[in-house]
């Protein structure tokens, strides 16, 4: 037979990787699973030489920081002995950690492919399976693309994983941008659109950390405000603000206080805010949860409050800008 | 209608393009809803139906329900389809030139693993049209239908002339196709022919 170089693509078990025939459902709880989830899905090695390995088997509603740094450090090692990676992952919370794994590795040369298995499809292939396999399949056929970012596949889409919101659509869970952009889609194949970040020999800006003693707190009209210091103290607050037009105004004075008491705070708004202290992160732009996973990164590389305001109000992995080019 | 997808790497070589095209040629004439890589629109289905899929995020590939592949060379995008027909149970085809290599991808499915709904063919120009119509047949109700290869000149009258003229105006056939039609359904109908047929070895 005539021998082709293939791709080499890292699985990485960080829960989600759930298989159903129908019959039975193949799962990953420990790192003896994995060589039998292999075997139960043998059309993966047709595409792919694979490197699997296991980090979590946490469901994706309890995934937080730690496991995100568990991650980033099983993915690190291989960026430069495979082709691609793919992250299998509680679909509920892919979007965050696809937020987090863009910051913690930024500037990567290969894709860094989420993908999770809860269905994308209402009715249930003839293999039995609601969706998860062609999910993986999609995940790993991206990972060999022309493609040098982390990045979400789920159904038909691709999507820029700094970027990506959850929603919820016809079928059940449903992966978007705000500006319902993407960086690629698979119909018969993968088709990848112009705005992507490509394959090509760069430095890798490797920050893996993340603080979860961070405060989120909501500012609405008819919450109290401000908000009051807790014990033990955070390491950065951040406010969501969901009516920036009514704010109090001993909001802003209150806010300045905080940060001269040494505290990191950031604001997250639809849009920016006119009159708050210059002391004060604004987050617009992002993605909520973009601005919450920032949040924690940010104050984990620690520094003083102007210097993590200046980090969070940087853009870093694409986060502020609108995402992809194609819908 | 049957909907089914043909992949073909691109390619200069003038045997793999006229395979293309016999495949092609194939799947029409038996009434099959075909999309192909191949083709400047790759999805040849209703906007409706591509959109309801844009909106439920499938693929368009699960709209099809059968694969056919051209394996001769080598492309990345063989081991997907292959890999996802195995994983989806849905029919597939690969070809492949007889007298040339098996495709690489094969290396990684062992024949145990290669289940009922996979076909895998060496072909030549003789017996391709035989291959992808017996593929065709196990979808289910296909009118196969076996592509003219045979030239034949016919002389006509004016007025037979006008007749397939008035006959095939305001439709998309040919008066070729027109004929051939009616030919073929005289076949069909003439049962000592069919009964010689069965004969015949």
């Amino acid at each position: 037979m005539k021998q082709q170089v293939r791709p080499k693509v890292a699985i990485i078990f960080a829960g989600g990787a759930a298989l159903s025939d129908g019959r039975r459902t193949t799962e990953v709880r420990s790192p003896r699973d994995v060589p039998r989830w292999v075997g139960r899905f043998p059309e993966l090695q047709v595409m792919a030489d694979l490197d699997p390995v296991f980090v979590t088997a946490r469901h994706g509603s309890d995934i937080g920081p730690d496991d995100w740094t568990l991650i980033a450090r099983a993915i690190q090692p291989r960026l430069s002995r495979v082709d691609g990676v793919v992250v299998l992952h509680g679909s509920e919370s892919i979007h965050v950690t696809a937020n987090a794994l863009s910051l913690m590795l930024q500037r990567v040369p290969i894709p860094i492919v989420l993908t999770g298995t809860v269905p994308s499809r209402t009715a249930r292939s003839r293999s039995g399976d609601p969706g998860s396999r062609v999910n993986i399949l999609n995940a790993v056929q991206v990972a060999t693309a022309d493609l040098a970012e982390v990045c979400v596949v789920f159904g038909n889409r691709i999507l820029r994983g700094s970027r990506v919101v959850l929603t919820s659509g016809p079928n059940g869970l449903h992966f978007t941008t705000p500006d319902a952009l993407l960086i690629g889609r698979l119909d018969f194949g993968t088709k990848l659109f112009a705005d992507r970040l490509t394959r090509g020999r760069r430095r890798t800006s490797v920050h893996i950390q993340a603080d979860a003693n961070v405060v989120v707190t909501t500012v609405a009209p008819g919450l109290a405000t401000p908000w009051k210091m807790s014990e033990p103290r955070p390491s950065a607050v951040l406010f969501r603000i969901h009516e920036p037009v009514i704010l109090p105004r001993s909001f802003g004075l209150s806010l300045d206080a905080l940060v001269r008491s040494g505290l990191p705070v950031a604001v997250y708004a639809n849009r920016r805010i006119v009159g708050l202290p210059a002391s004060v992160a604004q987050l617009v732009g992002c993605t909520p949860s973009m601005a919450v996973v920032k949040t924690m990164w940010a104050a984990a590389r620690g520094g003083t409050p102007a210097s993590i305001r200046r980090l969070l109000e940087q853009d870093v992995a694409g986060e502020f800008s609108p995402s992809g080019g194609g819908v | 209608m049957i909907r089914l997808y043909f992949y073909g790497p691109r390619t200069t070589n003038a045997g793999l393009r006229r395979t293309y095209q016999t495949v092609k040629t194939i799947c029409e004439r038996s009434l099959i809803e075909l999309s192909s890589n191949t083709e400047t629109r790759e999805a040849n289905l209703p906007s409706e139906t591509i959109s309801a899929y844009n909106q439920s995020g499938a693929p368009l590939l699960d709209a099809m329900q059968a694969v056919i592949v051209e394996a001769t060379t080598s492309d990345p995008q063989i081991g997907y389809l292959l890999a996802y027909a195995l994983a989806e149970k849905r029919p597939l085809l690969l070809l492949y030139t007889r007298g040339e290599s098996a495709p690489d991808v094969l290396r990684y499915v062992s024949q145990r693993d290669v289940p009922k709904h996979v076909t895998i063919a060496s072909y030549t120009e003789r017996n391709l049209e035989a291959i992808v119509g017996e593929f065709l047949r196990t979808l289910g109700d296909v009118p196969v239908r076996e592509v003219p290869r045979i030239k034949f000149t016919l002389r006509l009258t004016r007025t037979i002339d006008d007749f397939l003229e008035f006959k095939t105006r305001h439709s998309k056939l040919s008066k070729a196709d027109f004929l051939r039609d009616q030919l073929e359904r005289m076949i069909e109908q003439d049962q000592a022919f069919q009964a010689f047929l069965k004969k015949r070895p």
